[in-house]
C-alpha cells in the first residue's frame, strides 16, 4: 500500500468540478479509460487525462494498463479513511464540548 | 497504521467558567468522566496513565503527555475494545486542551486531536492501567 494521500491533496483534487464528473462517471459507468471518458463527458481526452492524474496522486483513482492505455478506477479508500477520521473525531468532540459546558457553566464557581 | 487518517481536528469554545474551575473539570477524573460520559482513570502527571471506560463497553486508554496547569493537558490514546476474535486496538491519536483566559471568569478551550502518533510504549497503552502506586 502506498503512503497515505493528504487531506489536502484529496480536497484540491474535489475542487475541481470537472474531476468531480470525471470521478462520477468512474463510479457510475465503471473503470474507463481518458478516451471512452473523453466521449461521455464535455472534455477533451488531453484534459481528462491532466484531470486523471490529479486524481491518482490523491489517491482517489488507481490505473491498470490495457495495452498502451491505462484503464482507471475509483479507489474509496482515502477518502473514506481521511474524511471519515475527521468527521468522526470532530463530532465526538462537538458532542464532549457542548458537555463540559453544560457541567463548568451549571457549577457554581467555588468562592 | 497506514491508510489516510487525515488532519488534526482542531475545536474551540468560550466558556463562562474561570480557567481554574475548567482544568478541574479535566484533571478530577470524576468530573473529566462526568462530561466525558465515561468511567476515567487519570494519574495527573507526565508519564500517568490515563484510561476512559465507554458504557458501550469499549475503551480508551493512553499516556499523560502534559500537565501544565491550568493552561494544558495532553495525552495519547488508542481505541482498545473486545472483539469476537480477541482483543481490537485502534490508532494512536494525540488529544491536547488548551485553555485560556477570556475576560473575566471565561475561558477558551482550544482541543485537537491529531491522528498517527505513534506510540514507543504499546504495552503501557495496553496494560491494565493505573491501579495502585
Amino acid at each position: 500500500m502506498s503512503e497515505a494521500p493528504r487531506v489536502d491533496a484529496v480536497f484540491s483534487a474535489l475542487s475541481d468540478g470537472t474531476r468531480r464528473e470525471v470521478l462520477r462517471s468512474l463510479s457510475e459507468d465503471g473503470p474507463s479509460t481518458s478516451t471512452e471518458l473523453a466521449a461521455r463527458l464535455p472534455v477533451s481526452r488531453q484534459a481528462v487525462s491532466k484531470h486523471l492524474e490529479q486524481l491518482e496522486e490523491a489517491g482517489l483513482v488507481q490505473a491498470s494498463a490495457e495495452g498502451r492505455a491505462r484503464r482507471f478506477r475509483v479507489t474509496p479508500g482515502p477518502l473514506t479513511d481521511a474524511m471519515g477520521w475527521m468527521v468522526d473525531v470532530g463530532a465526538e468532540w462537538d458532542q464532549r464540548l457542548e458537555s463540559l459546558r453544560r457541567h463548568v457553566e451549571r457549577r457554581p464557581s467555588p468562592g | 497504521m497506514e491508510g489516510g487518517r487525515g488532519e488534526p481536528i482542531r475545536r474551540r469554545v468560550t466558556l463562562a467558567a474561570s480557567p481554574l474551575e475548567v482544568w478541574d473539570a479535566l484533571l478530577v477524573p470524576e468530573r473529566l468522566g462526568a462530561w466525558f460520559g465515561a468511567e476515567v482513570e487519570l494519574e495527573p502527571r507526565a508519564g500517568g496513565a490515563i484510561a476512559f471506560r465507554m458504557p458501550d463497553g469499549t475503551a480508551r486508554r493512553g499516556v499523560v503527555e502534559a500537565v501544565d496547569p491550568p493552561r494544558r493537558f495532553a495525552f495519547r490514546w488508542r481505541s482498545v475494545s473486545l472483539g469476537p476474535d480477541g482483543v481490537r486496538v485502534g490508532d494512536v491519536s494525540r488529544v491536547a486542551f488548551e485553555l485560556e483566559l477570556a475576560g473575566a471568569g471565561r475561558t477558551t478551550v482550544t482541543v485537537t486531536e491529531s491522528p498517527g502518533v505513534l506510540a514507543p510504549d504499546t504495552e503501557m497503552l495496553l496494560g491494565s492501567g493505573s491501579g495502585g502506586r
